[in-house]
């Protein structure tokens, strides 16, 4: 796993100065500052609050798109689901991935198919395995 | 005894309609894999899937009746516990395998149950002995009864029509309460080994646990009239349990966790990701820390992790949820504990297991205890 | 700021298609999704392209790609041009758990030249590993009727190549896709064939044009008359 440090250069690298790339720049400085087992849940609020932005924003996105699906790979994409009772209910990724391809979601208490599922799934995010281990 | 006629194939639609009605899906679908059952997305898929002909052959259609009586007799359940004298046992149990059981609404169509129909045709059905079965180390008297079981469920307001949902705006939070039929099964469980009896009633999601500790009330004093005698008397305390099993760092995941401080504070604590741990969680650890007194825990939700299969796992879990009132109080008693997501016996044993085990351990330090006083 | 950000509510908030293109990206958990925002992305900057396509009449392969890999970078793609995989491959895109696309860019002049940028991707640059099963033939057309030429294009590759399986693309009417066992590694290689439409000719300068030259001419005659 890349230091902190090495990871900033290779981000500056490939991505130089932009927006987006500076903000994942804040958020790996914030990663890499907090103990990973206080970083179980990340939301876009925390996220917003880490980068000092109200709401989310297209750079916020292009960060979030840098450190989790380049090769950088320092945050993993989770999902919560919220029922209409307010429970919370985090998804498998395996039912995550055939929920994608199959357009139904499935309550996972009541076995009964979910139609809007999109305003109930919350992402958030976590630190990947190769940065909680470097940290 | 009731002996499963395993020579008349069941209907496949009324297993499916029964399981269904009764199942959460999560802990349904690791039964219906766990048996190789086939499955769909969700429950009308998968119904679909059962029911379609040739689907199931004869013995996975036997299997699918064991997986309902399974989950009839252990699954979603409100439990307590009753020490009950060894040879007493003994002696209900060689009782209850030789008696013939009165034939009956609920016996003629055991373990499927009454269709909806027949459910709502009739209006009063009294709680009856609906079978006897083995039951994985122990005996089973299953009664059954329809209640008109309460549920109290939040009303989405968009669900609504626009003026119902002018009329409601000022509210933060819309309740319902609905009625249902349902037909119910509460088991009193006699094991073959140890000293522990249980009674386990229904207790889907949304009852009013003040239902279920009625309907406990009444399958005791049914069963004591049954047997004779006054088998079944007052169930094990299991408030100390709350904390004990609390406090064992390895005893599964701590999801839900509520108590009071000496900081006169009560806090409600949960856990919104899988298999974290209360228990690790930094915050509730940074907290106790900072208490020169302990927490004083008076709910606990705890889930393990069970293997059914070599490649199929449940999660249940076990509540024991009192009050703080009854925490500050000079003895404590919390009688019910609530096990859910259990897929059958394998995985409620299992909790079953832990409940002993902690109990024993208490029983064991009140006697070393009193020992050190009269020593 | 305590608001739970639900997918809908991003959706909503952010209809624009570049932020569906980097969430689609992020959410992403398999090499499937990853390849389905990749070609959205795709879609996306070559949709740009089209638009403001009078700018780019005169711009060669080269930079027409740096154009599209600049795109991809500032939605958070971790894209290259040029980039040595297996020789210069136009456009890399890298991701985790080793995903990598490639895409070959092509201006259409010759259905051998697109045909030659399908042999360089499936058979120098990529290695048809897991998680590298899918690229992408992108073609830079300045001549009219796209659709016309895709097809045609489609017939040449399947009459060169008869290991080829050809698909349609739910994306776009415009692209098709191509698969085929690759060779290096037997595992199936999907190649979609994506045109980029950049033909410019607009009528309407002409016409005003021939407007102008008739004026003046009515108006000569009509001096000439005065005369």
């Amino acid at each position: 796993m890349l230091s902190a440090d090495e990871l900033k250069l290779k981000i500056n690298r490939i991505w130089g100065v932009a927006p987006g790339a500076m903000l994942s720049l804040r958020i790996i400085d914030f990663l890499t500052s907090v103990p990973s087992e206080q970083l179980s849940m990340l939301t876009f609020g925390n996220l917003c609050r880490v980068v000092g932005k109200p709401e989310p924003d297209k750079d916020l996105l292009t960060a979030i798109n840098i450190l989790v699906s380049s090769k950088v790979q320092v945050l993993e994409t989770h999902m919560l689901f919220i029922d209409d009772n307010k429970d919370e209910h985090e998804i498998d990724l395996k039912d995550l991935q055939e929920t994608r391809r199959s357009g139904v979601f499935i309550h996972p208490r009541t076995g009964e198919m979910i139609n809007n599922f999109e305003a109930h799934f919350v992402p958030f995010f976590v630190p990947s395995q190769s940065l909680r281990e470097g940290n | 005894m009731t002996v499963l006629n395993t020579e008349v194939i069941p209907d496949v639609a009324a297993l499916a309609h029964a399981l269904r009605k009764r199942m959460p899906w999560a802990p349904a679908q690791k039964a219906l894999q766990a048996h190789g059952l086939p499955r769909g997305r969700g429950w009308d898929l998968t119904v679909a899937k059962l029911v379609t002909p040739g689907t199931l052959a004869p013995d996975q259609i036997v299997a699918m009746q064991q997986l309902l009586v399974d989950h009839e007799l252990c699954g979603e359940k409100l439990i307590r516990l009753y020490q009950m004298d060894a040879e007493l046992k003994a002696t209900l149990i060689r009782q209850l395998r030789s008696i013939d059981i009165q034939p009956n609404v609920f016996t003629a169509c055991y373990p499927t149950g009454l269709s909806d129909a027949e459910i709502e045709e009739n209006n009063s059905f009294p709680l009856q002995i609906a079978a006897i079965v083995e039951a994985d180390g122990g005996l089973a008297v299953v009664f059954s009864t329809i209640r008109g079981l309460i549920f109290r469920e939040e009303v989405d307001p968009d669900s609504l029509p626009p003026a119902a949902r002018e009329a409601l705006s000022y509210y933060d939070q819309v309740l319902g309460v609905r009625q249902e039929r349902r037909q119910t099964f509460e088991v009193v469980y006699l094991p073959y080994e140890g000293d522990l009896v249980d009674i386990r009633v229904d207790y889907p999601d949304g009852m009013l646990r003040a239902a279920a500790q009625t309907a406990h009330a009444q399958v005791r004093q049914a069963f004591n009239e049954f047997v004779g005698c006054e088998a079944l008397s007052t169930p094990l305390n299991l408030f100390h349990l709350i904390s004990s099993m609390y406090e064992a760092p390895n005893e599964g995941t701590v999801v839900e966790l509520a108590f009071g401080t000496t900081t006169a504070s009560t806090k409600y604590e949960k856990m919104r990701r899988s298999l974290l741990c209360l228990r690790q969680e930094v915050y509730h650890r940074a907290g106790k820390q900072a208490l020169a007194a302990p927490i004083e825990p008076f709910r606990v939700s705890i889930q393990w992790l069970v293997s059914l299969t070599d490649d199929v796992y449940s999660r249940p879990e076990l509540s024991l949820q009192s009050t703080q009132m009854a925490r500050d109080s000079e003895a404590p008693t919390l009688f019910d504990a609530v096990i859910r997501n259990t897929t059958g016996d394998r995985d409620y044993n299992f909790i079953r297991g832990r409940l002993e085990h902690f109990l024993a351990a208490i029983t064991t330090a009140e006697t070393l205890e009193s020992m050190d006083v009269v020593g | 700021m305590n608001k739970q950000w639900t997918i809908e509510d991003l959706k909503l908030a952010f209809p624009d298609p570049a932020f569906q293109c980097r969430m689609a990206m992020f959410l992403a958990i398999s090499h499937e999704e990853r390849i389905s925002a990749v070609e959205r992305a795709i879609d996306h900057v070559a949709q740009n392209l089209n638009r403001t396509r009078q700018h780019r009449q005169h711009k060669n392969e080269d930079l027409l790609t740096t154009d599209i890999v600049t795109s991809l970078k500032d939605m958070g793609f971790q894209a290259s041009h040029d980039t040595d995989v297996g020789g210069h491959c136009d456009i890399v895109i890298e991701g985790r758990e080793d995903f990598l696309w490639l895409g070959e860019a092509k201006t259409h002049s010759s259905y051998d030249w697109l045909y030659k940028g399908f042999q360089q991707l499936s058979t120098r640059y990529s290695g048809g590993m897991p998680g590298q099963e899918a690229g992408g033939l992108i073609i830079y057309c300045y001549n009219k009727k796209v659709l016309e030429m895709m097809r045609d294009w489609q017939t040449h590759l399947i009459e060169r190549r008869d290991d080829v399986k050809i698909s349609s693309c739910a994306l776009s009417k415009l692209a098709f896709r191509s698969t085929h066992a690759h060779d290096a590694s037997g595992l199936p290689y999907m190649i979609r064939h994506m045109p980029v439409p950049l033909y410019f000719e607009p009528q309407d300068k002409v016409a005003r044009s021939k407007d102008r030259a008739q004026t003046t001419s009515r108006r000569v005659a009509r001096k000439k008359g005065a005369q």
